[in-house]
């Protein structure tokens, strides 16, 4: 058990911890500090995606358009000009929209991240830093005596998360540091901290985070696109294990900041992910539903016919820790029949087409992604594997006396 | 007078473990007598907020969080426990039992 005393000061001091864990102390604060960015983050990703929807939607559905791309040719042959330039017009604004919720996504991580460490002063440096990562900074370079611009790699999502860390521990560590009198205080936290992060930030993103992380991201980016088939499906199983391995604890929230960093830098969609949060809370709920019709008996505590339904009902709307119940009374075979049963809904789903760019999990969210039979497909095959697996299993395990229930 | 825990909740998506983690310490509490009031910072913001009030009168201040959770400096100067949410969904007993070790009371 880990609780951790601290005296709550503008700078917390850790007092002690009563069960003192002190090397993977300083790690769990760094992803306290990752997922705090994550959390505001959300929110953007999730607006971005409806946005994207509908200006997709309005012209394919009212216009006609196969894609966004025809449109044009759909204005200049349609007959009542005035509605069809209206609807390409609402989609123009909303591209826009689009694009600017996007770009803001990272600089919001970054800023979040830096200001749960290093408070106040650590946000706007965040943003910052957040920004460089995103956009392609430009600067002049000298070439055979022609002045010309160069564009600098941007780095990302990665970027941003790593000068956000640095630029947080660095505020942290200067408001420690640098002592002045009350009086003084607007210089301290106006002037000297600012300029001093704002400099390190720039310097560190294009000499340092913007060439190393952006160059290889590029590499990885490109070995991974020109693998894509082959490493799409062994990234889904990944995705998948990592997803269902806790239901919600560390490693799941862990594989949700990779998975949501590849999908912002374009790399992967978020299929397997959002496919594997739902599969095993409605996998296993469906298993107290199906078990009287199938085995003609009960197979879990009356307690679990409760939890059944919460877990049914919780996976649907997208969160995973609807089956920790399940978990909770017999972790081996349950999470092992989790993490089967959401590799096999992700590769049924995504071999069949599916594609999720919409990074939420929830019912609602199913319908839009790219082919929506394939991605039922997907979540009826997994959570059916689940359900059946668990209900024979358990049967056969009251039949050997290995199991009583009640 | 009943003696009285506090407690914030918060975490990343702010959907599930939050509010699991606040019933497990209300629930709790009360079994063990104590009054009780833990404040959730979920997806949809702030709820059931500790006043300054509530903090100064609490013999107990958890924080079950796995983000920073907003406004801390209300908590400035005081002692703070701070839990993992699993931890705190799983075993509430133990945790406050030891706490209350800790503090001697």
């Amino acid at each position: 058990m880990s609780i951790k005393k601290k005296v709550i000061q503008s700078e917390s001091i850790d007092m002690e911890n009563l069960e003192p864990n002190i090397e993977t102390k300083e790690k769990i604060e760094i992803i306290k500090h990752v997922l705090t960015g994550l959390s505001y983050m959300v929110p953007i990703l999730v607006l971005f995606s409806i946005v994207r929807v509908f200006e997709q939607i309005f012209p394919i559905i009212l216009l006609g358009a196969k894609n966004t791309e025809e449109v044009l040719d759909i204005l200049k042959q349609s007959d009542n000009k005035t509605y069809a330039l209206t609807i390409a017009s609402i989609s123009y604004l909303l591209s826009q929209f689009r694009v600017i919720l996007f770009q803001s996504a990272t600089p919001i991580f970054a800023a979040f991240i830096a200001h749960s460490i290093g408070g106040k002063i650590a946000l706007i440096l965040g943003f910052v830093g957040g920004c460089i990562a995103n956009n392609p900074i430009t600067s002049l370079v000298l070439v055979d005596g022609d002045i010309k611009v160069e564009e600098l790699t941007p780095s990302g999502f990665l970027g941003a998360m790593i000068v956000a860390l640095i630029i947080g521990y660095i505020v942290r560590y200067l408001n420690k540091a640098i002592k002045v009198e009350r009086k003084f205080l607007s210089l301290k936290a106006h002037l000297i901290i600012p300029v001093i992060g704002l400099v390190s930030c720039i310097l560190l993103m294009i000499f340092v985070i913007n060439p190393i992380v952006g160059y290889v991201g590029i590499h990885v980016k490109s070995l991974i696109e020109s693998t894509r088939n082959y490493n799409e499906y062994i990234y889904a199983i990944l995705m998948s294990m990592a997803t269902t391995f806790d239901l919600g604890g560390p490693i799941n929230k862990t594989a949700g900041a990779v998975c949501l960093g590849l999908y912002m830098d374009g790399v992967y969609p978020v299929t397997a992910r959002t496919l594997s949060v739902v599969i095993p809370s409605i996998g296993l709920g469906l298993s107290t539903i199906i078990d009287k019709r199938l085995v003609g008996r009960k197979v879990f505590d009356n307690r679990f016919y409760i939890s059944g339904k919460n877990a049914l009902w919780l996976g649907i709307m997208g969160i995973s820790e609807g089956g920790l119940p399940f978990v909770l009374e017999r972790p081996k075979f349950v999470i092992g029949i989790n993490i089967l049963g959401s590799i096999m809904g992700s590769l049924v789903a995504i071999s069949l087409g599916a594609c999720q760019t919409f990074p939420e999990s929830a019912i609602w969210a199913w319908f839009f992604a790219d082919n929506l039979f394939a991605y039922l497909t997907g979540v009826v095959s997994g959570s059916l594997f689940i359900a059946l697996v668990n209900v024979f299993y358990r049967n056969r395990l009251i039949k050997l006396g290995k199991l009583k229930i009640n | 007078m009943k003696r009285k825990i506090v407690a914030v909740c918060a975490c990343p998506m702010g959907l599930a473990h939050t509010f699991m983690a606040a019933e497990a310490i209300e629930q709790k509490s009360k079994e063990l007598g104590y009054d009780v009031k833990v404040e959730t910072q979920g997806a949809d913001g702030i709820t059931n907020e500790l006043s300054k009030e509530d903090i100064q009168r609490a013999d107990i201040i958890i924080h079950a969080v796995s983000i920073t959770p907003e406004n801390m400096w209300r908590f400035e100067n005081y002692e703070v426990y701070e839990v993992t949410l699993q931890e705190i969904i799983s075993n509430p007993e133990s945790i406050i039992k030891e706490i209350e070790h800790d503090l001697s009371i």
